[in-house]
């Protein structure tokens, strides 16, 4: 019971969140950010919350280091611009694309096995889809392979994490930036 | 449609194109590069795998196939100073036999040159500043932990192994500062302590006059009437916009894929295959290094996070190609890189099925004692390899490359004997855990090759193509086979040949 209270506040933090895109779009802070327009949300609410418990589900603390809202921020800028992982895996863009298709794939794997939206499942539910992506044991799959995406959904939980100066600190690791990156 | 002038254009601005440009340009030639990405700086290098990811090819996305899909974004760049703005600086040579297969071992392609042509200019390019035999004037890089630990079992097997050989100062050195050993290397050197394009070529031309245009993307080449001589080449500027770019001289010099996709795009009735594809092989025997990587987690703080990407030793034990007890071709191994927490060489993809809490405990326990070693195995060159066109086209008009790639049963083979060894060597070393990664690919190569039989190469030794009087072409799609020396240095090796060759042809 404490749990889902938990996720229901978890939940309910997103949706707020989600409101306001247009104002984390419009905070983007690195280069050539002030030249992005303003777009709508690139992904539906319910696509956000499978992102967000992917991510935290990948890494724990994903949640709390910005996941769900450098993705959001990623995706809504020009592919030249963009700083997910998704790129290495000669996806063509809109990246957006992509994670919508993955994203609703995810959770249509919860609903067919589970009867419930992938945010609803119990943790090792969650787990164990993650787990059946990565060796392409899914049904209805729709968006890239979903080992594939398996992988960059993980990268980007990675990188909120582990990937800044906050996150090599937390490893014990020097960081020695020649030059500092902004703020993701 | 507007068009302008110069005596020599490049296509590309790596390690190839910017070389040339800055040998071609000293002789008060009037040169033109196009490069399809932006111009960087060396502000622009952020230490961030993060943001790094701006250095990787952005523009339209090839189609990868095959059985052996090989990665292209990852291992292209975007924007002046190409891939070798994210490489790891390590220069190595083509060993002698690297370039004789078939003369020594009755297998593949001999190359149209010989360690004896290569070896003066690799001694020029990386030695310039030393009279012969005189002593380096630089001290070695230093090693940490990771490497010592792991190099302790080479010695007990009596594997030769040697400090890895890089193009990274050691110390401030003619302007240039020290290197601080911070593993950034990939996320391009903004000090420029490694020898990145803009730390030498990039800076060389631009100062010797030659003109960079970033963001024009070449979509294909025009020729004369009757087809001898390349008379444009057509591309697209930042605005989308379509000009042309006339020369006397024309270098094809853009990544490996991109050479053989604008020679396929460039089709016409003189040329119906594509330009320089008379002998059909434009975009064949297409190649990449199978890189084969073992990990091992060590009860010792390997320190894994200093040095530089590729490594801090090597051992070449594997180079002889037809040792009875392995399968052919030539592997090496690349010893004890730095290591960052994320991205896709990173420590959390060295264990991609951890999750969750599991995954938190790994990435405490690696940030402190994990140790990698890295197989780069030979490609081997085979017809059925290749790039050649999707009915796809991009938003240039253009139609997007595809890449087709099968590893043969000799390079699985390869791919198993050196993830043996590998293993081997990390528990011998100590390691608590040893464990294999997924094989991937990198240094893309072929496509164009060179050799002396136009019927049976696109180029000749120098890289000018068999078929057009002023067109040459420069970069790795040269490479009739690849070795298993990283391709940087021999990359600019015979740059600097074409160099020689486009002033006395043009």
């Amino acid at each position: 019971m404490k749990k889902n209270t938990s996720r229901r506040q978890v939940v309910k933090a997103l949706v707020v969140g989600g409101s306001s895109f247009a104002g984390i779009l419009t905070g983007i802070s690195y280069t050539g950010a002030a030249e992005t327009p303003e777009t709508s949300a690139p992904l539906s609410s319910r696509q956000s919350r499978v992102l967000q418990f992917v991510g935290e589900r990948f890494v724990p603390g994903a949640i709390r280091c910005g996941h769900v809202p450098f993705v959001m921020k990623m995706l809504a800028v020009p592919p030249e611009r963009c700083l997910l992982a998704i790129k290495y895996f000669d996806i063509p863009p809109p990246y957006v694309d992509s994670y919508r298709a993955a994203l609703d794939s995810i959770d249509a794997q919860s609903v067919r096995t589970l009867g419930m939206e992938f945010y609803e499942a119990p943790d090792s539910a969650q787990d164990a889809i993650l787990g059946r992506m990565l060796s392409n044991d899914v049904h209805d799959w729709r968006g890239p392979p979903a080992p594939l995406v398996y992988h960059f959904l993980r990268l980007d939980a990675v990188d909120v994490v582990y990937g800044t100066q906050a996150g090599f600190a937390a490893l014990g690791i020097p960081y020695m930036a020649h030059i500092e990156p902004p703020s993701l | 449609m507007t068009s302008t002038h110069c005596d020599v254009a490049i296509v590309g601005a790596g390690a190839a194109g910017s070389t040339l440009a800055a040998i071609i340009s000293r002789t008060g030639r009037k040169v033109t590069v196009l490069e399809a990405g932006p111009y960087w700086q060396k502000t622009d290098l952020i230490s961030s795998q993060i943001f790094a990811r701006r250095l990787k090819w952005a523009g339209p996305v090839p189609e990868s196939k095959g059985k052996h899909a090989v990665p292209h974004n990852f291992n292209s760049g975007w924007g002046v100073g190409g891939a070798a703005l994210h490489h790891g600086g390590v220069w190595m040579r083509m060993q002698p036999d690297d370039l004789k297969t078939f003369s020594t071992y009755g297998r593949f392609v001999d190359w149209p040159i010989s360690y004896a042509d290569l070896q003066p200019i690799y001694d020029h390019v990386a030695e310039s500043w030393r009279p012969p035999s005189a002593p380096y004037p630089n001290p070695p890089l230093p090693t940490y932990s990771q490497g010592q630990v792991i190099v302790k079992e080479f010695a007990r097997r009596n594997l030769k192994f040697a400090p890895m050989p890089h193009a990274v100062l050691s110390r401030a050195y003619r302007g240039r500062p020290a290197c601080i050993f911070d593993g950034w290397c990939e996320a391009g050197c903004p000090i420029l302590a490694l020898a990145n394009p803009l730390a030498i070529s990039v800076t060389q031309a631009a100062a010797a006059g030659t003109e960079f245009r970033p963001h024009a993307f070449v979509v294909r080449l025009t020729t004369s009437k009757g087809g001898s001589r390349v008379t444009s080449i057509i591309y697209r500027d930042p605005q989308g916009t379509e000009r042309r770019l006339t020369a006397d001289a024309i270098v094809l010099a853009a990544y490996t894929v991109q050479n053989s996709a604008i020679l396929l795009r460039s089709a016409s009735i003189d040329h119906p295959k594509g330009l320089a594809n008379s002998s059909g092989l434009v975009g064949r025997y297409f190649s990449a290094h199978t890189m084969a990587a073992v990990f091992g987690l060590f009860p010792e703080r390997t320190e894994n996070t200093y040095g530089t990407t590729g490594g801090q030793f090597f051992s070449q034990e594997g180079q002889h190609k037809s040792r009875p007890d392995k399968p052919f071709g030539s592997y090496q191994w690349q010893i004890a890189g730095a290591i960052k927490p994320n991205d896709l060489l990173g420590m959390s993809t060295t264990e991609p099925s951890v999750r969750g809490a599991a995954l938190s405990r790994f990435m405490q326990e690696a940030s402190g004692h994990l140790g990698k070693m890295n197989a780069v195995c030979e490609g081997l060159p085979l017809h059925s390899n290749l790039i050649g066109l999707s009915r796809r086209r991009d938003e240039h008009g253009a139609q997007v490359p595809v890449i087709e790639h099968t590893l043969s049963s000799e390079s699985l083979a390869m791919v198993d004997y050196v993830t043996r060894e590998g293993l081997q060597i990390m528990r011998g070393a100590g390691a608590t855990k040893a464990w294999a990664g997924q094989p991937s690919f990198g240094h893309l190569s072929g496509g164009t090759r060179m050799g002396d039989d136009p019927r049976q190469s696109v180029t000749n030794a120098f890289g000018r193509a068999h078929d057009l009087e002023n067109l040459w072409i420069a970069g790795a799609s040269l490479f009739p086979t690849n070795g298993a020396a990283t391709p940087t240095f021999t990359v600019v090796a015979l740059a600097h040949r074409t160099a020689a060759d486009v002033m006395e042809g043009s």
